[in-house]
């Protein structure tokens, strides 16, 4: 832990120490971000890249054959069966689900806390949101029975007169879901506009210059559209922010209002979204901190920010720690057999260890390391505890799904989920989908906002004045 | 009608600043000397710049509060109309 | 001409036995509804077997309670392996087949201690008495015994058709000795064949070449005759029927398909259905009843008594006109024309009235029979068990191998569909170091009539079984029915064009081990048997079991008590702490429809005479055209059952099975499953097309073509009893295997490259009331909801102008409470205090599943009561499925 500070002995000594880091290092200036950022997509691909979208895309397509092979031939080729009619699934859809909400948390609700820091991170952030939300909606579409009748979940009129049950969180669902997604797009375009401008501006080709000048949408940086353009950034993070908590609340709720054992609990939705923002967080990690290196971003995405969302980490993760003690304790304190053998079962039941690895260990355990400061600004300890975070994630909504679905109220129908090769290849194919549509998107757009990350130089505040000592201070 | 020494006539004209500040303290300057027709271009959004150019509240707020209305009550007719529709015997 | 009978299941001991004992043409009848205490030895007469059926119903008559103060019978039972009638015991002792003889002895000793009867005295008199220590619980036996002798005349001792002939013998004593015959045990009349030959004695004719020319009706006789039916002349080797076949000339089989006996002989004549023929039979109790064709012969089948009528040279017919013959010859009263649209309408002839006999028990002429053939083998150790056959529930003697249905019907007691397994006490295998699913290998060893020994070997998978017997191995006949070589079939209409082969990889084949000496149970010391051994082999067998999970955790799902609680607390159902029924419902936030329709239907399943035959499963799986899905997507929990019957071993001495605990001597309940009906039905809030939705008159519905297949109905039905459909059952091929290369594939993983569409054969099976679904859509029981409402149309149409349109109370009913031969599925309408339903609902028994969830199920359960003998050692462990016994009030 950091040591206390002692009392400072002067004004400017705690100025000082108030004063946060810069979240551009090197006193780097619009110019130097201009050329850097947007090197990264003018420059010619380097090899890693083409290696690396060579294996994601291989996966993808495979994931591709196997939703094919399972949508012509049957859900029988995944690993169902009938205590367990959602398994790897529903485990996909709420994990991607739950990767989307770092990408909205830093857009929204920390644009609305006037959180600088945000501005390196926020668009790679929302296209992992994008992609992840794609991935997620993956699932509940191919999930059902009948794919093409899944058109009966939206609201059509038709000669039965049979419409939907609003009563279901399914139905919830799908409009959260498909809501979340249109904001999100809306929001990553809206963000990246400007810096389409940039791009078509500095365009050497006729086609890019087209390309990003249709998308651009005449963009000019005209200080009338600004004002507007800032209105509709407010807005869409407030049309965003309760979206954070109400997506993985109302996914949630299709356990929470169920009758399962260990899905029936009224704690699920402020532990779901505390988990979503938790593994969020970790996925964003995940991808930043190997950009970071291979663009050579070190002085954009700066330690500060590693640090930062650590915290988070450290944050989110000890609700769900929370969160799991609690369930625990719930259920010893109703005195339900039921739900008594359920939280036993899930700790000493046949899926034991993906409770004691998956969420004891890598959910609870692995980020307590973020509470030593050297653990956080060492990129290796960091990139671990998100590999866990994003493992234990998953095990996570898997012992949630599977584990209530196993062994529920009659023993007579308990029974075991293994999954096929189409289960795995399946997700494995998502996890190509969204790494490919991550390193296409590094490709060809900006990763970090230009026009952002240029407010949150000293250079950009309007009333900066040079101080004798060389100092930068603000009147 | 304005025209430059070469005799063109002056469409509009343009100047550059070195720095947010500078620019945020010409803005104030061309405000108020009471132009109308003009503008300020920026690779961001400068911080007070709107009211250094003399530019009210977006009017953006509130055709976004009537598509939002309007779309819960949408949202709204459908979930009723389709329930009690259902309940019809 | 000579006519030979082989039943591959009927038991020539039985024959010998009560003809010797009480006449030639003797039959017995048990009269279990006039026997307060039954002792069962070895006999699974429960088993809706051959004349089972009505054992079953007069048994259940007797169990049925209708208020505390009603009383019951009390069944003891003596078996090797759990059997329905095990399941139903009062008491229950584990004895190896083979040790039943020993134990019939000391059983009649004690009998002939108390009542010095004459008779069991004189056959008791000189037989050599077992060796070494008795291999059952003295106290046990004494206590039962007393049990009997206290109800002279109105106990019962039933001994099973496996046993010895003497051993069947010394019973039918010890029920003279209580007075039982004439009383419980009556005799009746067969009419009989003197030409009639056993299947030995054709064998030896075979061998002797007197026989030219064969003609074989129906059976299987290379797959299912005993083995070593007789020696061959020269090497002194034992032949089989296989062997014996080749020696005849000509040999014309009538058979339903080309089977392993058309194999091997000259022609093949189509046998036609029965469903297909005219015919007559007789009950085992003697009754006369008719058989009418319900559709013309499909592939032009001749019916036996066709093809017998023309070897006999009788004019060619097509109708009815032979079974008229013998329908003739029993002197119908009245009109012969009228008499005969009777018989056809009953179904039976109400003037052939089988009479009871006088006869008595002939103890002098049984006494030297008994004295000759008592054997007693010494008792089965852990190095050398016994191997006892038996047959199936599900496909009798082979015959029904090519049945789908009953190839996936769960056994009553295993579970395990699709195959046979060698069953085996926990102890035993774990002596043998085997596992559920590990192949055996099982050597019988008989002494040879010359020098070598002949070894007899069957590798079959070793599935342990609680309750089983120690040093016993039971495997049931019927399975391996391996089809030498199987043609493309000629049949019309382009049905079974593929290899049928469902039976080919189903099971082992037990008749492997089954010899003309020793055809129910092989025990070294036996006879002829040099020794039995059985040896793991290291490799395991997948088999597919229903449910893995059999102790019932503590849970109020099945809830039992023992007579004497019940008659303490009549309401002891109703106190499961936990599971109490909700006194007030709490208020629903969500709008439910009004169940105001006039009618209610609702369903009652009495857990106290349900014997767990699972014959509503498959009177369900007809009526309702639910699919089979085969051999693997049992395994992997698919089975489409929309009525299961979930079975638990219950122990007073609590085990966890997930350690791998195993109940010591569990009794076994049983609980019937259907869709409960729930009138909160979780199912419903969670669909978000809905597709499944509850009707005014209380049933939950599903509407196939609106389901989209989310599976969250299934996920959130707190009794899992949602069924869906993961393949395209009905339209694709299922179950069969494809060899790709080094790959076996089933075809149901490559479904859009096979062919679609059922054979006619199999849409002209289906019910064309019910809806045949298709992939990726739930399913579940409807309470039959196309009988309601055709029975709602017909009540509309008698009503008229009449303002009640309601259907005649009790008119009507679901297939699975008509096919229960119990009567213990009750469906009705509740909203009627004096329908049946409602009057089960009142009873003191009646219970709702899961009531803490306020879901309101329709379907309620009548408690179990068993009733123990306070006196016996295990009278505490009786009883125990629920937790009410041990929890104070």
């Amino acid at each position: 832990m950091d040591a206390a500070p002692a009392a400072p002995e002067t004004i400017e000594e705690a100025e000082r120490q108030i004063a946060r880091g810069p979240l551009v290092l090197n006193r780097r200036n619009f110019s130097w971000l201009t050329e850097r950022i947007s090197a990264v997509v003018e420059q010619p691909a380097p090899r890693w890249w083409w290696v690396a979208f060579t294996i994601t895309a291989s996966a993808a397509t495979f994931g591709l054959f196997c939703l094919g092979y399972q949508i012509s031939t049957g859900v029988g080729t995944w690993g169902l069966n009938h205590p367990v009619g959602w398994a790897w699934d529903i485990t996909n859809f709420v994990f991607w689900i739950g990767i989307g909400h770092a990408g909205t948390l830093i857009s929204a609700i920390l644009f609305l806390l006037r959180q600088k820091w945000r501005t390196s991170i926020n668009r790679s952030a929302e296209a992992m949101t994008l992609f992840a939300v794609t991935c997620a909606a993956i699932f509940p579409g191919v999930h059902v029975g009948r794919v093409w009748m899944a058109w009966y979940l939206a609201p059509f009129p038709n000669n039965w007169g049979i419409w939907q049950n609003f009563r279901s969180p399914l139905m919830w669902d799908v409009f959260a879901v498909s809501t979340y997604f249109t904001v999100s797009v809306l929001f990553w375009y809206t963000g990246i506009v400007p810096d389409l401008a940039t791009l078509r501006d500095r365009a050497s080709t006729k086609i890019r210059k087209f390309l990003f000048g249709i998308f651009a949408l005449g963009w000019r940086g005209s200080n009338r559209h600004w004002r507007h353009y800032e209105m509709a950034y407010l807005l869409l993070a407030g049309l965003s922010t309760p979206l954070v908590l109400s997506v993985h609340s109302i996914v949630s709720f299709d356990f929470a209002t169920s009758v399962l054992p260990t899905w029936h609990t009224t704690i699920f939705p402020p532990y779901f979204v505390a988990g979503a923002i938790f593994g969020g967080f970790a996925m964003v990690l995940t991808l930043l901190l190997p950009c970071r290196a291979m663009f050579k971003l070190y002085d954009v995405i700066t330690p500060q920010h590693i640090d930062k969302m650590a915290k988070i980490i450290l944050l989110t993760g000890s609700f769900v720690g929370y969160a799991y003690t609690m369930e625990f304790f719930i259920a010893w304190y109703s005195g339900n057999s039921y739900e008594r053998f359920a939280f036993w079962n899930r700790v000493f039941g046949p899926y034991w260890w993906y409770w004691w690895v998956g969420m004891l260990f890598c959910n609870v355990l692995s980020p307590q390391l973020f509470w030593f400061r050297w653990c956080r600004y060492n990129v290796y300890v960091v990139y671990f505890v998100c590999m866990c975070v994003n493992a234990g994630m998953w095990f996570e909504r898997f012992i949630i799904i599977v584990g209530g679905l196993h062994r529920d109220f009659i023993p007579s129908s308990w029974g075991l989920f293994i999954p096929t090769w189409v289960d795995i290849w399946t997700y494995i194919g998502t996890l190509g989908i969204f790494t490919s549509l991550f390193l296409l998107f590094v490709r060809f757009l900006p990763m970090i906002a230009m026009s952002e990350i240029k407010t949150a130089v000293p250079e950009a505040d309007v009333h900066l004045v040079t101080t004798p000592g060389g100092k930068e201070r603000t009147r | 009608m304005m025209r430059t020494p070469a005799g063109h006539q002056v469409y509009a004209m343009a100047a550059e600043y070195p720095s947010a500040a500078a620019l945020y303290e010409a803005a104030k300057r061309v405000r108020d000397a009471g132009f109308r027709r003009w503008d300020v271009y920026s690779p961001f959004p400068i911080h007070g710049m709107d009211d250094a150019m003399g530019l009210g509240k977006s009017w953006l707020s509130g055709w976004v509060l009537f598509g939002g209305v309007s779309g819960l009550l949408t949202a709204a007719l459908v979930v009723v109309g389709s329930l009690s529709a259902r309940c019809a015997r | 001409m000579r006519w030979c009978v082989y039943e591959p299941l009927l038991s020539q001991e039985q024959t010998t036995a009560v003809q010797s004992a009480f006449g030639a043409g003797a039959r017995l009848i048990p009269k279990l509804d006039r026997a307060d205490v039954i002792l069962a030895l070895d006999s699974d007469f429960l088993d809706c077997g051959q004349g089972d059926l009505e054992s079953v119903r007069a048994f259940t008559s007797r169990r049925r309670v209708n208020s505390s103060k009603d009383s019951m019978n009390r069944l003891y039972v003596v078996e090797n392996r759990f059997t329905l009638t095990g399941a139903m015991a009062d008491h229950r002792l584990r004895c190896p087949a083979s040790q039943i003889a020993v134990l019939a002895h000391a059983l009649a000793r004690k009998i002939l201690a108390a009542t010095n009867d004459a008779g069991l005295g004189g056959i008791l008199g000189n037989l050599q008495t077992p060796a070494g220590g008795e291999t059952f619980d003295e106290q046990w036996l004494s206590e039962a015994a007393n049990d009997l002798l206290a109800k002279p005349g109105a106990s019962l001792v039933l001994v099973g058709s496996n046993q010895p002939a003497a051993v069947q013998l010394l019973v039918y004593a010890i029920n003279a000795a209580l007075k039982d015959v004439g009383q419980t045990l009556v005799v009746r009349q067969a009419p009989q064949n003197p030409r009639t030959i056993d299947i030995s004695q054709l064998a030896s004719d075979i061998n002797d070449g007197r026989i030219k020319q064969l003609f074989i009706l129906g059976g299987d006789p290379v797959y299912n005759a005993k083995r070593g039916l007789v020696e061959d002349r020269d090497t002194k080797l034992p032949l089989d029927w296989g062997d014996l076949q080749k020696k005849v000339s000509e040999i014309v089989r009538l058979g339903y398909h080309q089977d392993a006996t058309s194999a091997i002989s000259h022609w093949h004549v189509p046998l036609a259905h029965y469903l297909e023929s005219w015919g007559d039979a007789l009950t085992a109790g003697g009754d006369y009843l008719s058989i009418q064709p319900m559709i013309l012969p499909l592939f032009g089948g001749f019916s036996e008594i066709e093809l017998l009528n023309a070897l006999l040279a009788g004019p060619k017919t097509e109708g009815p006109e032979l079974v008229q013959e013998t329908f003739r010859a029993t002197n119908p009263p009245g009109d012969f024309q009228t008499a005969w649209s009777r018989f056809l309408h009953d179904g039976f002839a109400s003037h052939v009235q089988p009479r009871d006999q006088t006869a008595s028990f002939n103890a002098n002429a049984v006494g030297p029979l008994v004295q000759n053939s008592w054997n007693l083998p010494p008792a089965p150790t852990p190095d050398s068990p016994e191997i006892v056959l038996t047959a199936s529930y599900a496909m009798d003697d082979g015959r029904y191998a090519n049945n789908g249905w009953l190839q996936e019907l769960p056994d009553p007691i295993t579970k395990l569909t699709w195959d046979n397994a060698a069953l085996m006490s926990p102890s035993f295998a774990k002596a043998l170091g085997v596992r559920t699913g590990d192949l055996v290998q099982i050597t019988i060893t008989d002494k040879g009539a010359v020098a070598q020994p002949i070894k007899r070997e069957l590798v079959i998978a070793a599935l342990v079984s609680p309750g089983h017997a120690d040093n016993s191995i039971t495997i049931s006949l019927g399975y391996g029915r391996k089809l030498p070589e199987f043609y493309e079939l000629p049949y019309a209409g382009g049905a079974l064009k593929e290899r049928p082969g469902i039976a080919q990889q189903s099971g082992f084949n037990g008749y492997f081990l089954r010899t003309a000496a020793n055809p129910h149970f092989a025990v070294a010391g036996g006879q002829g048997i040099e020794s039995v051994r059985v040896t793991k082999v290291g490799h395991t067998y997948p088999l597919s079991i229903t449910q893995e999970h059999f102790s019932i955790e503590g849970r109020g799902l099945v809830r039992e008590a023992t007579l004497e609680r019940y008659r303490e607390d009549s309401d002891f159902a109703k106190k499961v702490p936990g599971e109490e029924e909700l006194p007030h419902p709490p208020p629903s936030i969500y709008s439910h429809p009004p169940l105001d329709a006039p009618q209610q239907w609702g369903m009652n399943i009495d857990l106290n005479v349900c014997t767990g035959c699972s014959a509503c499963v498959i009177a369900c799986q007809a009526e309702n055209n639910i699919p089979v899905v085969g051999k693997l997507q049992v395994a992997h929990g698919r089975a489409m059952h929309w009525i299961r019957i979930d079975r638990y071993y219950a122990s007073r001495q609590p085990y966890n099975q997930d350690r791998g605990e195993w109940p010591q001597n569990p009794e076994v309940v049983h609980q019937p499953m259907p869709c409960q009906h729930c009138e909160n039905a979780p199912c419903e809030t969670v669909c978000p097309v809905n597709a499944t939705v509850h009707s005014e008159d209380g049933l939950n519905v599903m509407a196939y073509n609106r389901c989209v297949g989310t599976r969250y109905c299934a996920n959130n039905c707190p009794f899992k009893v949602r069924r869906f459909n993961f393949f395209d059952y009905n339209q694709r091929p299922v179950g069969k295997r494809k060899i790709v290369g080094a790959l076996s594939i089933y075809e149901e993983y490559f479904a859009p490259l096979t062919t679609k569409g059922a054979p006619d054969i199999i849409k002209m099976q289906k019910n064309p009331n019910v809806t045949v679904r298709m992939r990726g859509v739930m399913e579940k029981c409807t309470f039959c909801v196309q009988r309601i409402e055709e029975a709602k149309i017909g009540a509309i149409a008698l009503a008229g102008a009449s303002a009640d349109k309601r259907i005649p109370r009790d008119s009507f009913t679901t297939a699975c409470a008509q096919a229960c031969p119990t009567g213990a599925i009750v469906f009705g309408d509740i909203k009627d205090p004096e329908s049946r339903v409602s009057k089960m609902k009142q009873q003191d028994r009646n219970y709702r599943l899961l009531d803490y969830l306020n879901i309101g199920a329709r379907t309620s359960y009548l408690a179990r009561i068993r009733n123990p003998n306070p006196k016996m050692p295990d009278a505490e462990n009786i009883g125990v499925a629920s937790l009410v016994e041990k929890l104070p009030e």
